[in-house]
């Protein structure tokens, strides 16, 4: 292993070094050195079926393109109809996702860090992500923008960000009240109000 | 009175201390809403508009200008910064300039953004001098062009691939799906709405765009304890010497690259951007580092973008043609202020077009100058610990697509796709192939049927042409050639890796 880099590798542990990854210049020979160096993420086989499956999808959705293709008509007269551009992109999609299947089954795939599933703590930041954000738009139209995101940011910095509580609600309050009196009385949008008639009442 | 001597005059009545006051304030407003998730500079123009009413009409002008590039600027940052680019050009920007700030190297990727912004924009302005000429070529293309410029842009596709162009391909075509979605640019039929009125217009690309980046970004963040519990590292504010040398090929080249662009009609930032970004990409030694903090990924398509935004006023000024919605705006404003921008404008008023002109180039040297010491307090942003940066960005991304149109709808949209963009990246779908096809798409698809409405259905229209058929063997030349470049460059690279291991 070169000097170069073992000090690209030591920028990439270290980053706060002075250590310049911009110094390293690759060429194929250091390509297949840092192959052997630093092994990929495997290629499980629930990573294949990952990707069969996203083929499938990719297929399914060009299927569906190509049927309502057809139903808009590909011809208007002497000119391309509607429908003659979702069914070349259809087509296009169902050849793309069958190629996909075909590469996940019997092909040579490589696999990055991005595709490694999230730990049990990442999964439950995940779903409170979810739920907070699915109540976020249900209550939207109810309490208005300042209670919403008020609760919202709230509920992030609490249940997904395991922050201090006074902490949270002073930062929840600070960005809504903020962000509404930005966005509507310096930017002149509009944001709505609560539509309980004493939460109005009082400008929330 | 020849050109040059009218652009000093110009440079004379613009610095006057109203009009720099105005310039300076357009240059904060317009940075402060394009920082904005969903802000770019055409709804920064639209937004701030009504603040220039009580100005005259060259004070508006010089006003409005300067918030455009103060807005575009704004974008690279939360691009940079976020990886949530705050409008369609600045989405190359975040493949390596996020990047390039997770490795604690954000103050010199914003201070190479803001330095090739500006050169960017002084090349632009100086093409003011060779306006016309090159306008009227610009106008030369119809149907036909537009298609072919639109192949060429996908043949970017190829380029931005990665390791595997299947899925690049897939990614690609799917954003050229989503801009399916909508009325029919040819015969008004809605195609794929389900019966939602929301979809009639189509997908809002911006709500796309933050969600399929900014989304699915926040949410591989919180995946894994030391990603979520890690404060975001602050280097070094200043680029090294190292930077600078590997910045001045990607601003020379881009600066041009993106003036031609910016002379054509409808030509769309993020094409602009993303065929600096490949270019640089394919003539560049570390093609490795790409996508991993390569400085050469932002120097180059932050001057093309920023160069393109100058040059598509040309053919306001000179021909009284808006190339984008920004300088449509403009030409409102323009029309508003009692102005007619084309060819009159610089024989009725030419101090008035030359007194603009210049208050690009100081708008834009005061943009640098306010830019530099403030990159400490943006690049100081990310000290903030991560779990109140996540949910505070997520709180800006909603109420960003939430003011796109005032509806509830766009915030689903956003959600959605940063939930698409979430698995694509778990089965490692690259997500730039879509943001570049999903602005063409349109394009594409309405010269397309134009062109071959023409030719009553003769394809030979798109090679009879000159330009277009040389923007299809460009094309074809960009694919063939990127597509034997990496078969030749893996078996190289497999063939050493025999030999190594037979050594070892």
């Amino acid at each position: 292993m070169n000097k170069e880099h073992s000090n690209q590798r030591s920028f990439e542990q270290h980053p706060e070094s002075e250590v310049e990854i911009s110094d390293v210049v690759f060429t194929p020979e250091e390509a297949a050195e840092e192959i052997l160096e630093n092994p990929e993420i495997p290629v499980t086989t629930a990573y294949r079926r990952a990707n069969q499956w996203g083929g499938v999808v990719v297929a399914l959705l060009g299927l569906g393109l190509v049927w309502g293709g057809f139903d808009l008509g590909l011809m208007r007269g002497q000119a391309l109809g509607p429908g003659m551009f979702p069914v070349l992109m259809g087509s296009l999609l169902i050849g793309l996702g069958l190629l996909l299947v075909l590469t996940a089954t019997w092909g040579r795939m490589e696999r990055s860090g991005d595709t490694l599933l999230p730990d049990s703590q990442g999964a439950k930041r995940l779903l409170w992500t979810a739920v907070l954000t699915i109540v976020l738009l249900w209550v939207f139209p109810w309490f208005g923008y300042q209670l919403s995101m008020t609760v919202y940011i709230f509920g992030m910095l609490v249940l997904v960000g395991a922050r201090k509580i006074i902490n949270s609600l002073i930062i929840a309050l600070v960005f809504s009240v903020g962000s509404y009196w930005l966005f509507t009385a310096a930017l002149g949008l509009y944001l709505p109000l609560s539509s309980i008639f004493f939460l109005r009442a009082i400008g929330i | 009175m020849d050109t040059f001597s009218q652009l000093l005059n110009g440079f004379g009545a613009v610095l006057s201390l109203e009009n720099l006051l105005l310039a300076l304030l357009g240059c904060v407003l317009g940075m402060l809403t394009g920082i904005l998730p969903g802000f770019g500079p055409a709804a920064a123009v639209a937004v701030l508009l009504p603040v220039t009413f009580a100005l005259g009409p060259v004070p508006a002008i010089i006003m409005l200008a300067a918030i455009m590039y103060g807005a575009s600027y704004g974008g690279s940052i939360t691009a940079i910064l976020l990886n949530v680019p705050g409008e369609t050009s600045s989405v190359a920007t975040t493949l390596d300039g996020y990047q390039m700030a997770l490795r604690g190297r954000a103050g010199p990727a914003l201070t190479i953004a803001a330095i090739g912004s500006f050169i960017g924009c002084v090349v632009g302005i100086l093409g003011f001098l060779v306006a016309v000429p090159v306008s009227r070529f610009a106008l030369s293309f119809g149907a036909p062009e537009f298609f072919s410029l639109t192949v060429l842009g996908l043949s970017l596709v190829i380029a931005l691939a990665g390791k595997s162009l299947v899925k690049a391909m897939i990614s690609g075509t799917i954003g050229l799906v989503i801009s399916i979605v909508g009325l029919d640019p040819m015969t008004g039929v809605p195609r794929f709405t389900f019966g939602e009125a929301q979809l009639l217009d189509g997908i809002n690309f911006i709500a796309v765009v933050m969600g399929i980046f900014g989304v699915s970004e926040l949410l591989a963040s919180v995946e894994h304890n030391h990603k979520f519990g890690r404060a975001l590292k602050v280097g070094k504010i200043w680029p090294t010497r190292t930077d600078f040398r590997r910045s001045w090929g990607p601003i020379a080249r881009g600066a041009p690259l993106g003036f031609f662009f910016g002379l054509l009609p409808g030509s769309p930032g993020a094409a602009t951007s993303f065929a600096s970004y490949a270019l640089e990409r394919s003539v560049s030694k570390r093609k490795h580092e790409f996508g991993k903090g390569a400085i050469e990924g932002v120097a180059g398509p932050e001057t093309a973008n920023n160069s393109l935004a100058i040059a598509g006023m040309i053919p306001l000024f000179t021909l009284g043609v808006p190339t984008s919605a920004t300088t449509a705006i403009l030409m409102g404003a323009f029309i508003i202020n009692g102005l007619l921008p084309g060819p009159l404008l610089f024989q009725d008023h030419p101090d008035v077009a030359w007194t603009i002109i210049a208050s690009m180039f100081i708008g834009n040297v005061i943009l640098l100058i306010l830019n530099i010491p403030l990159i400490r307090v943006w690049v100081t942003f990310l000290k903030t610990p991560f779990p109140v940066l996540y949910a505070v960005v997520f709180g800006f991304m909603i109420l960003g697509a939430y003011t796109l149109d005032g509806s509830i709808f766009n915030v689903g949209v956003l959600l959605i796709f940063g939930v698409i963009g979430y698995l694509m990246r778990k089965i490692d779908i690259p997500l730039a192939p879509m943001a570049l096809t999903i602005v063409l798409g349109d394009l594409m698809e309405s010269n397309m049927r134009r062109a071959l409405t023409i030719s009553r259905g003769d394809i030979g229209i798109f090679f009879e042409s000159p330009i277009s058929l040389t923007l299809l063997i460009g094309a074809v030349l960009a694919i063939v050639g990127a597509l034997v470049g990496r078969s030749l460059s893996r078996r190289k690279t497999l063939r050493l890796l025999e030999e190594s291991k037979q050594a070892a």
